[in-house]
């Protein structure tokens, strides 16, 4: 059972870590994930450093 | 750079193997006409309109026509273009040996090969006709050492399915892209609770082994929960489209080709506006919780229940279960992260796991109904 208290507090504990943007928690949303500059769109989106700019994961068969 | 169209080439539509779950049922001696190819990517390659090009050499197993491949690569790299390009092919690895090894070692930074893996040599043997000594596997991570391979896994492999992700960990493969096949009937309750149990030991084994890249069965994008747009499309379908120089036509991807889903189902297909999300989300899964970060293949929709937006619906238990222990990893990674103070907990990683952990709360109450960890 996935406990929603728990994932809160670990919630608060990774904010309060985040010194550039203080208390406000709207400012959060401005930052976007980093994605690969070269992602082609092809991945899930979910893109990292290690992408080689083609992704062969499209998820078909093979 | 924006690659922002792929040419797919129909090398050939023959292949030396015959797996399991392959998708191209119509095979043939017929190959591509390099001179044809010559033309076309000519002009494509000069129209200042298309941006860069992703050039696909899409098989059957394209390396049985290395050498019309090689006359066209070599050709391609004594020209001058106006667009970008790149060389790209999805191989099964038997041919990369030999002379094909070593063209394709002098040429790695321009043309880049995906290797198809399906786990231990057990479970690629099982998917991929006994093909596995076959592979050179310790070519293609030094030749490509970030590309990774491509993991398919079917009902007879899944039951060893945390042993055949740890053993390509072990072997050094960087990046192990992993989903269970399409057009496959995962009806069985049995596999179901088996694909459970193996995530199971992935997840111990991630948690024992921080340093180590989980595979994308574990790269569950939860941080799109958070967002208020509309869904965006899993994969780029319609966005680069894929050009087939057999036919001289665009298609949403190379699933909807004519060689693979049928003349007449290839030409419908025109239907589709892939801007519209009518196209790729159904009345259903636009209720559904986990809509922004459930994988689906628009490709084998349209083939299999003749929309692109019609999901497996059986899929869709083996989904939330990845989900629902993906949740619970990501809890545990990222406590244990930040109690031991690592170093890389700098305020990108930090916003990062914020909104992983953010997206996760919001879906907790449908992630509990899912499984009891």
């Amino acid at each position: 059972m996935l406990n929603l208290n728990s994932f809160n507090q670990l919630s608060d504990q990774i904010f309060q870590g985040m010194t550039y943007v203080g208390d406000d928690m709207s400012k959060v949303e401005e930052y976007r994930m980093d994605t690969c500059s070269t992602c082609d769109g092809s991945c899930s989106g979910s893109c990292d450093d290690s992408c080689t700019g083609y992704c062969s994961g499209c998820g078909s068969n093979g | 750079m924006e690659w922002n169209r792929n040419v797919t080439i129909t090398t050939n539509e023959s292949c030396n193997l015959n797996c399991i779950y392959c998708y191209e049922k119509k095979k043939s001696n017929k190959s591509f006409n390099v001179s044809n190819a010559k033309k076309q990517l000519f002009s494509i390659l000069n129209d200042p309109n298309v941006g860069g090009v992703t050039i696909s050499f899409h098989g059957g197993e394209p390396f049985l026509v290395f050498d019309k491949i090689k006359g066209l690569c070599e050709w391609l790299w004594g020209q001058q273009f106006i667009q970008p390009y790149r060389c790209f092919a999805t191989t099964n690895g038997t041919l990369i040996h030999g002379e094909i090894q070593r063209w394709l070692y002098k040429n790695r930074d321009k043309f880049i090969c995906s290797l198809s893996l399906d786990g231990n040599r057990d479970m690629h043997n099982a998917n991929r006709s006994n093909s596995f000594d076959l592979i050179d596997i310790p070519f293609f991570i030094k030749a490509w050492p970030h590309q990774g391979v491509k993991m398919t896994i079917s009902p007879k492999t899944i039951t060893t399915l945390a042993a055949g992700i740890i053993f390509l960990h072990e072997m050094g493969i960087p990046d192990i892209r992993a989903n269970l096949s399409e057009m496959t009937n995962w009806e069985n309750e049995e596999l179901l609770n088996v694909f459970q149990q193996e995530l199971v030991k992935l997840e111990s084994f991630y948690l024992d082994h921080p340093l180590i890249k989980p595979c994308s069965l574990f790269n569950v994008p939860f941080f799109k929960i958070l967002e208020i747009t509309m869904p965006q499309k899993w994969c780029g379908i319609g966005e680069a489209p894929s050009y087939n120089i057999d036919t001289d036509q665009l298609y949403p991807c190379h699933l909807f080709f004519p060689s693979v889903c049928g003349q007449e189902k290839s030409k419908a297909s025109e239907l589709y506006d892939f801007t519209n999300p009518q196209s790729y989300i159904s009345e259903e899964c636009g209720k559904c919780a986990f809509l922004r970060i459930c994988p689906t293949c628009y490709g084998a929709n349209y083939i299999e229940r003749g929309h692109p937006a019609l999901r497996d619906m059986i899929m869709c238990k083996y989904h939330k279960k990845r989900f629902a222990i993906v949740a619970d990893f990501e809890y545990k990674r990222i406590r244990a992260m930040l109690e031991n103070e690592e170093p890389i907990v700098d305020n990108p990683t930090r916003l990062r796991c914020y909104k992983i952990i953010e997206g996760i709360k919001k879906i907790i109450p449908q992630l509990n109904e899912v499984i009891d960890l």
